[in-house]
């Protein structure tokens, strides 16, 4: 469990450390509830990694805090056999999910603060890749790319 | 490395360097040394630094890895060696890119290349960052560090 002394500050960056803490302190309270708190973590890290402009070099955008919403439903919503992916935060904001067996059985979901998701797979010599939105439910076309590579 | 006053075009048969700039290792390797895909997506402009090894002793293949860590604030953890053929998948080929009195202060270098002719969106740039990462193998430690977080 993160704990962390609330500090309010009236700048930007105190304002923005502030959301921060507040969205740890929301994402700690619902491992209760959430079935893998590994992926919490792994969320958590991506965001405080990524919570200002700039985090990753010139040009690199903060993971928003919508990004991290879609990307915490999205996880929680995976069938238990697929809550194993890799979590990490992407220089455009986006927060990336990996499932890898092995290089040639791969997928990479792209989570944007929109609610796209941007998707790509190695499975042997097939290369599917595509974008869908979420809306609350794994779409459809995952959970089929998900089972080919996850699955046995 | 590369004679500043004479920079060859790229050959299909060079090998370049992908440098692993980050705080954390594990954002961008896997736990067996394989590179993760996000180390090769194109951000920011659609094409990707990489620097060449022709004419390179190895010392100095690191020495432009450090620069270019110290110029962005990261800590150099590694680097992927990938040949130019292996780079060249569908519309993607390597370009010579030297750089010479960058307005930024990204210290010169004669050896630096960019895969260009990334497409623009997410996916298509995903399947590539897939394809090339496999090719890249596993990571190269620099030295004198194990690059573990």
């Amino acid at each position: 469990m993160i704990t962390m002394e609330r500090k309010f500050g009236v700048s930007q960056a105190a304002a923005e450390v502030d959301q921060f803490l507040q969205t740890v302190t929301e994402l700690n309270s619902e491992t209760v509830t959430f079935s893998n708190h590994s992926l919490v973590d792994q969320l958590i890290d991506a965001y405080s990694e990524a919570q200002l402009d700039g985090w990753d070099g010139d040009g690199s955008v903060a993971v928003a805090r919508e990004t991290l919403q879609v990307a915490r439903e999205l996880v929680d919503g995976l069938p238990t056999a697929y809550r194993t992916p890799e979590i990490s935060a992407e220089p455009d904001g986006h927060i990336e999910l990996i499932w890898r067996v092995n290089s040639r059985r791969i997928l990479t979901v792209s989570v944007d603060a929109s609610g796209l998701l941007h998707w790509a797979a190695l499975i042997g010599d097939e290369d599917p890749r595509g974008t869908c939105n979420f809306d609350g439910q794994t779409p459809a076309t995952l959970l089929y790319w998900l089972g080919r590579v996850c699955g046995g | 490395m590369i004679d500043p006053d004479n920079v060859p075009a790229v050959d299909l048969d060079e090998t370049v360097a992908r440098y692993v700039l980050a705080s954390k290792v594990s954002r961008l390797v896997f736990e067996d040394g394989g590179a993760k895909p996000q180390l090769f997506y194109p951000y920011k402009h659609v094409d990707l630094s990489v620097n060449r090894h022709l004419d390179c002793t190895q010392e100095e293949v690191w020495r432009f890895g450090n620069g270019v860590a110290e110029h962005q604030g990261k800590t150099l953890q590694g680097r992927f060696d990938i040949s130019v053929n292996d780079c060249t998948i569908g519309s993607l080929k390597v370009e010579a890119s030297q750089i010479k009195d960058h307005p930024s202060g990204v210290p010169d270098n004669p050896n630096h290349a960019d895969v260009i002719g990334f497409p623009e969106t997410k996916a298509d740039q995903k399947v590539l960052g897939l394809k090339l990462a496999e090719k890249a193998g596993k990571r190269i430690p620099p030295p004198a560090n194990d690059g573990s977080d």
